[in-house]
């Protein structure tokens, strides 16, 4: 078994590599020899908001957060965000410290930001 | 409060070294409540917050799109290593440039109606070096924007135009810092924002990021009454050029303020809310306190652009 921890501290709004990173994460959890991280930190935190990304001008990046949560991925977001994370994600969702997030990728096998 | 005794934090920042820290402090401003003038609406519950925008590097909100215009044309190539600036503005857009290129080291020509705030251009030319090439004033923007296009035909391999009316990278600046601080700054509780437009990139990337944060957000266009008007960086749609960035479904309403309501509204900021702000930002509260008089409840979100805390400084030095 894997590690892989990937880390989003990019607005989600303000670039496609949160978009291209859950879609990765997305194959990466499909592959069962994997088990994957997903730590949203500072303004990272926002991809686990209800958005709506067309608005924007943006690619989605709600939907394969939700997909994630559903597969498995185990989800961390730093402490002090949240205004009103998706269902899907909120329910999984593991509040952690900046320390946390550096161990979390200190122990993972692979790393992806 | 005098707005004269304001914290260093609530002022136009005071540059002294060229070095690239300072584009670092350019966004994260602070969002202000206004206390006293929203005192007019009785008991409703409304929340009014103000975008302290003069505090950025350079003193306005145009730091953002102007930094974001630069970096994105220097990793595009359409800005290449020698080449100089050159762009119209009404003034604010061209100190940034002209800050910026003082750090980065590139030259910045600047086409300006000639009646723009005599301090501005006076930081322009002599603080930040730029070049500065004077529009015929009865034109306003408009005989900027026709004179820089014409410079720029003449010699493209010497000049990178950013074109501020036409280019994303304008917009997009706001909804990637602008918007997001607003959102996180209310705690995800902004339920209406206002901003003048000049170009329309406030406004444009504003509403876009929040919109896209919270679909339920309204916002709203604040527009110049008139079409010979004096709110300086605004633009009346219907008689000027309008930019190619500008786009009207992105907005929910446009909200006409006379240039009376917005003098009258920039005093009472300062006797009443103790900040020296410029016309456009008297003109967005106006906006905004028109709305409000519809509504019942809110958290109202206004971009204060600029002070004019330059002028009142710099009177009489330029
Ligand atoms: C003082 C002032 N207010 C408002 C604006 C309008 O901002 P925007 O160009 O983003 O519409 C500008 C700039 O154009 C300005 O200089």
């Amino acid at each position: 078994m894997k590690k892989v921890a990937v880390l989003f501290t990019e607005f989600p709004l303000g670039t496609n590599s949160t978009g291209e990173k859950l879609r990765m994460s997305l194959g990466l959890t499909l592959n069962d020899d994997n088990e994957v991280h997903l730590l949203f930190m500072g303004k990272g935190r926002h991809a686990l908001e209800a958005l709506d990304e067309s608005a924007a001008h943006m690619q989605p990046v709600n939907k394969h957060v939700s997909m994630l949560a559903r597969l498995g991925a185990r989800i961390y977001v730093e402490t002090g965000g949240g205004f009103g994370y998706l269902p899907d994600a909120a329910a999984k969702l593991k509040v952690i410290q900046a320390a946390d997030a550096r161990a979390l990728i200190n122990e993972a096998d692979a790393f992806i930001h | 409060m005098k707005a004269t005794q304001l914290p260093p934090e609530l002022r136009v920042p005071v540059i002294t070294t060229y070095d690239e820290a300072v584009l670092d402090r350019i966004g994260n401003t602070p969002l202000l409540k206004i206390k006293n003038i929203v005192k007019d609406l009785g008991n409703k519950d409304i929340e009014i917050y103000a975008k302290a925008e003069w505090t950025n590097p350079a003193g306005s909100v145009k730091a953002r799109p102007a930094l974001r215009m630069v970096r994105d044309g220097l990793a595009s190539g359409a800005f290449k290593r020698g080449m100089e600036l050159i762009d119209s503005t009404s003034g604010n857009t061209g100190v940034a440039y002209a800050l910026i290129g003082r750090i980065l080291g590139f030259k910045v020509n600047l086409v300006l109606p000639s009646n723009v705030c005599k301090a501005r251009k006076g930081i322009m030319a002599k603080q930040f070096k730029a070049n500065l090439i004077l529009s015929d004033p009865m034109e306003q923007s408009d005989g900027a924007i026709k004179l820089c296009r014409k410079l720029y035909q003449e010699n493209r391999d010497k000049y990178f135009l950013p074109d501020q009316y036409n280019n994303p990278s304008n917009w997009m600046a706001h909804r990637d810092t602008t918007a997001r601080e607003i959102f996180e700054q209310t705690k995800g509780r902004v339920t209406h924002f206002f901003a003048g437009i000049g170009t329309s990139g406030t406004l444009m990337g504003t509403s876009r990021g929040l919109k896209a944060l919270n679909s339920g957000v309204k916002s709203y266009a604040v527009e110049p009454a008139e079409s010979l008007h004096g709110i300086e960086g605004l633009k009346h749609m219907e008689s000027s050029i309008v930019p190619g960035i500008y786009d009207i479904s992105v907005y929910d309403e446009k909200i006409s303020v006379t240039t009376d309501e917005a003098y009258h509204m920039v005093s009472r900021i300062e006797d009443e809310e103790g900040l020296l702000v410029g016309t456009s930002s008297g003109a967005a509260l106006v906006g905004a306190m028109k709305l409000a008089a519809r509504i019942d409840k809110g958290v109202l979100v206004v971009i204060f652009p600029d002070s004019c805390e330059e002028c009142v400084v710099a009177h009489g030095e330029f």
